[in-house]
């Protein structure tokens, strides 16, 4: 049975939630994914492949990412490579994950242990 | 060098992917790849030490990750059971700590995997520079070099006719192109001493078709491989940087080869070896004359397949046109064939090295199931450690992760020792090939190459090996309930005793198999020791010239230079005789004469037997201790104008004067100048010029005198070590033609040795491996002994307080011994039979099946469990009942 409440599923594991982040803006392969949240954390979180794979396993468990079935036009990219992209479904638990931390980062705020507009 | 290091790789990454569940698998097994590649390609672009800790992060994460993937909570309902890369500093804390905690443990364990892993790493380095080498020339898999040989296969495998070849060169479809070379030995003057540099004749077309180009300068123009056309000359990169101190204004620049004026055009890429020794290349030039001749074997093809060409598709065309050939020319190629061979054939390394690889694999199973039996028992003492950790909430993916952590840390400490000590060690294993013997079909080895794929290598052997000995303990660990193990201490010891006694049984079981191969390798070295070359191998001191036709334009000149020289030869002192030939045993060359013998119905020049041309003065036999089996040695009355003489050799009486005595018959002899009537004067016995193991051929022995030779090959037989003479043996020549070259001044003891080397170190290595296995094996047995008496103390301490004596407590631990022992060697035997078969090929006289080296290696191992089981049972044989009760 597929949780329909996001919130069953709070909080998200970093990697989770950064895999999400970065299918947001569109569907990505295994090694995009890798690259991308490595460019976000500046390098500092490389994930390895069984670690990436079995966290897209649980993903796809869980409907939070789906396989896309479009590939890239032949000699752009390697047309094996299998595709992801994030599920509605998937969309509304990103948001309710980013609306947790949001909250978290605000009582962080109000407590001057961050700085910046409150 | 890219590519294969890409392939093995990789492939060791899919062989990894097989510890996830097949569910998962099947479903990512592709893309996990894919990824393994893309991050692998970026690592590689980073450098060497982001390329090491792609391959440590990657190794541990497929670890890690199969067996979180296999011990997942089916379905997952909430959350992920995932393991993220934070905490990973955290376990190596751990790790190192608990590793530190166990110093003697530790270092048990370390040295045992340096020991496997190094042993390893060796023989790698040899398989990577001999086997795995790269040629230098681009899609050197479409390269072949082409020989002629007879359909049955006598003779061996010869240069190739000059008029076959440019007769089917036309009609082969097969070759993109196909060069031509000879042989070409130069002395190059000028610029220092005088120097013989080994060199070849090439066809314009050979560097295309090898498809390298000179490194400085240009390569051959057709009109320069014309008779009479301008003498170049390219020079190899080594005499370049050793004469001309790599002076890039060589040029344009002439130098003096065998008396003529050549102008350098190019100097070879430091890599570039075809044929392997040679330093000097000039142009081919064959004359018209040269090029027709239909019975001199000259010529060295290589040829280029076209792209799609299988090397079996242009051998059957090439077969073909043979027998075009011989229907054409009857007289001359009747029975004759070409045959194809790849070029940079490994010959008669390659079956020896892959069964040592096999081998020392072996030897690292062994270790790793002594590591992992050590960890095995060591994890049982730390049952309740890990049960408090566990009822402290420490998943299990976290223990494993730790437990994996520390076996992958301990693997890379022995690993890194390993490799440091193959590194050390590198010019050791260079005297499995021999340096001045040229015909054991054995590649020119100069240097073996411990570089950074010998290094990917041992990290790769050491992340596996942490793997294979980790995850054993790991995963009982993971089995047996954690909190179960905080009620009780001593129960579950059944199984896990039942695993430490399979552990060693294998052991045994590969002891035996490696022994069992070993000791057929000893028996096959002492069956070729025992063969005796023919000639006396001690107390001989040899050396080789070659008269440069330039200098010696004539027979007279040749015939003055060898009477001047024998004198001052034996007046060296401590020289007992001074003999010369043309072709010194186990120096590589050779050299054959057709003959037919007076009174027997003409035969056409295809049908003609040949026999083995040496030539002789009548003190040789004495210098080489060659023994006269009948008949006479020639005398110094055997010369230009008397009677032509020949003696020959016992294997050629035996084939052609079968219960016949040759002495006293005439043999006509077809050399180049005409047919020549000889009488048989002597028979002489056979001489092993070609190494022990392999058969000697029928020879024909001319007297010096009666065939001068240019080639000349000095034997002096000394009274005392014949190495100190060697200043001398040059000087002798000198003061006979202070322009002459004097090369391969070595002693005959020393080439023996050469001859035999390859195999006398392979039966070392394999001894050497055979002896590590049964000291692993050993200690294995006893570990477990010792463990499995200390769990049953109290048990022990029952069987006593009830009467039992202490022979029959230590028969008790005895028996456990032999129940192992005996299954080991049962399992081993059986695996031995079907895997020994596989050393055929390098077996000397002894039958991979031998009984008796069987029954050996199973002697051998009872009494090694025997000696490994005396402490254990000595232990058990002195339990005090009073203690071992009270202890609990």
């Amino acid at each position: 049975m597929k949780p329909l409440d996001p919130e069953t599923l709070l909080p998200l594991k970093p990697v989770v939630f950064q895999v999400l982040l970065s299918l947001v803006d569109g569907e990505r392969h295994g090694y995009g994914i890798v690259q991308q949240i490595a460019e976000r954390s500046s390098a500092r979180m490389q994930i390895e492949p069984g670690n990436l794979y079995r966290t897209l396993r649980f993903m796809l468990d869980e409907a939070l990412i789906e396989e896309s079935d479009r590939r890239p036009p032949p000699g752009e990219d390697d047309e094996r490579r299998r595709y992801y992209r994030i599920t509605r479904f998937g969309s509304s638990v990103a948001s309710a994950e980013a609306a947790r931390l949001a909250e978290l980062v605000a009582d962080a705020r109000a407590r001057k242990l961050l700085k910046g507009r409150a | 060098m890219i590519d294969t290091r890409r392939t093995i790789g990789e492939r060791f990454y899919r062989r990894l992917l097989a510890l996830f569940p097949p569910a998962f698998r099947h479903r990512f097994a592709a893309d996990l790849v894919e990824l393994f590649r893309d991050k692998r390609r970026a690592a590689a672009a980073r450098g060497r030490l982001a390329l090491a800790a792609f391959w440590i992060g990657v190794v541990a994460d497929a670890a890690v990750s199969a067996l979180a993937e296999r011990f997942r909570r089916q379905p997952a309902a909430t959350g992920t059971r995932s393991l993220s890369m934070q905490g990973f500093s955290q376990d190596l804390r751990y790790a190192i700590r608990m590793i530190m905690r166990r110093p003697a443990l530790s270092i048990v364990i370390v040295l045992t995997l340096a020991l496997g892993i190094g042993a390893n790493t060796a023989i790698f380095s040899l398989v990577n520079t001999v086997l795995l080498r790269q040629l230098p020339y681009p899609d050197a898999d479409r390269l072949v070099a082409i020989w002629e040989r007879q359909l049955d296969q006598s003779g061996g495998e010869r240069p190739v006719r000059p008029a076959n070849f440019f007769e089917w060169r036309g009609r082969s479809t097969s070759f993109e192109d196909v060069a031509w070379s000879r042989f070409g030995n130069f002395i190059l003057t000028g610029d220092g001493e005088p120097e013989s540099v080994p060199g070849y004749r090439f066809s314009a077309n050979m560097l295309d078709v090898l498809g390298v180009q000179p490194a400085l300068g240009r390569g051959f123009r057709a009109d320069e491989d014309t008779p009479g056309g301008p003498r170049v000359a390219i020079l190899g990169d080594k005499l370049w940087r050793r004469r001309y101190a790599a002076d890039p204004g060589i040029l344009g620049r002439s130098i003096t080869l065998s008396g003529d004026s050549y102008t350098v055009i190019g100097v070879m890429p430091p890599d570039f070896k075809h044929p392997e020794r040679a330093e000097i290349w000039t142009p081919v030039a064959l004359s018209q004359e040269e090029a027709a001749s239909r019975t001199r074997t000259v010529l060295r093809l290589i040829g280029r397949l076209k792209s799609g060409i299988s090397h079996d598709v242009a051998q059957a065309e090439i077969a073909g046109l043979y027998r075009e050939l011989a229907e054409r020319y009857p007289d001359l190629n009747k029975g004759l064939t070409a045959s194809l061979e790849r070029v940079g054939s490994t010959g008669d390394a390659k079956p020896l090295l892959l069964i040592l690889f096999a081998g020392v694999g072996f030897v690292l199973l062994i270790a790793c199931a002594n590591v992992a039996n050590l960890l095995l028992a060591d994890a049982a003492a730390r049952r309740r450690e890990l049960a408090v950790r566990g009822a402290l909430g420490a998943r299990r993916s976290r223990v494993v992760r730790q437990l994996l952590t520390e076996s992958l840390l301990l693997a890379l400490a022995g690993g890194a020792l390993g490799a440091f000590v193959t590194w050390w060690m590198r010019d050791g294993l260079i005297v499995l090939f021999p340096s001045n013997i040229a015909n054991l079909n054995l590649p020119l080895v100069e240097r073996i190459d411990v570089g950074p794929g010998v290094f990917v290598f041992a990290l790769l052997v050491s992340l596996s090996t942490g793997l294979v000995f980790g995850l054993l303990p790991a995963w009982q660990a993971v089995r047996s309930n954690l909190q179960g193990a905080l009620k009780d201490d001593s129960r579950g010891g059944s199984r896990s005793r039942r695993t430490h006694a399979v552990l060693v049984v294998a052991e045994v079981a590969l002891s035996v198999v490696l022994l069992a191969g070993a000791l057929l390798m000893v028996q096959s070295f002492v069956h070729v020791q025992r063969l005796q070359f023919g000639f006396d191998v001690d107390h001989v001191l040899t050396g080789r010239v070659i008269l440069p036709d330039h200098r010696y334009s004539d027979v007279a000149k040749v015939e003055r230079f060898a009477r001047d020289l024998i004198p001052r030869l034996q007046a060296i002192p401590g020289v007992e005789a001074a003999g010369l030939t043309n072709f010194l045993p186990l120096s590589g060359w050779s050299g054959g004469t057709p003959f037919s013998i007076e009174g027997q119905p003409p035969l056409t020049r295809a049908e003609q037997p040949s026999a083995g041309y040496q030539v002789a003065t009548e003190t040789y036999f004495r210098a080489m201790g060659i023994r006269l089996v009948s008949g006479r040695i020639f005398t110094d009355r055997d010369r230009q104008n008397a009677p032509p003489v020949v003696a020959i050799n016992e294997t050629l009486a035996r084939r052609y004067w079968p219960g016949r005595n040759p002495v006293g018959t005439r043999v006509v002899v077809d050399f180049r100048s005409g047919p020549v009537v000889h009488e048989v004067v002597g028979i002489v016995a056979d001489v092993k010029a070609f190494g022990l193991e392999e058969p000697a051929t029928g020879e024909m022995y001319f007297s010096y005198w009666q065939q001068p030779d240019w080639v000349i090959g000095i034997a002096l037989r000394t009274a005392r070590d014949p190495s100190l003479l060697a200043r001398q043996l040059r000087e002798a020549v000198w003061s006979v033609d202070r322009e002459q070259p004097v090369t391969h001044v070595l002693t005959m003891s020393g080439l023996a040795a050469e001859s035999i080397a390859f195999r006398r170190m392979g039966m070392l290595l394999a001894g050497g491996f055979g002896v590590l296995a049964l000291t692993l094996a050993a200690i294995g047995i006893y570990g477990v002994l010792s463990y499995s008496v200390s769990r049953r103390t109290r048990e022990i301490g029952v069987r006593v307080a009830l009467g039992a004596t202490s022979r029959e407590v230590a028969a008790l631990v005895v028996r456990e011994s032999l129940t192992m022992t005996a299954v080991g060697i049962v399992v081993g035997l059986a695996a031995a039979a079907g895997l020994t078969r596989f050393l055929a090929s390098i077996l000397f006289e002894v039958q991979p099946g031998d009984p008796r080296t069987y029954a050996a290696a199973g002697v051998i191992l009872v009494a090694v469990a025997f000696v490994a089981t005396w402490l254990p049972a000595r232990r058990a044989a002195s339990v005090d009942p009073l203690v071992a009760l009270r202890a609990e």
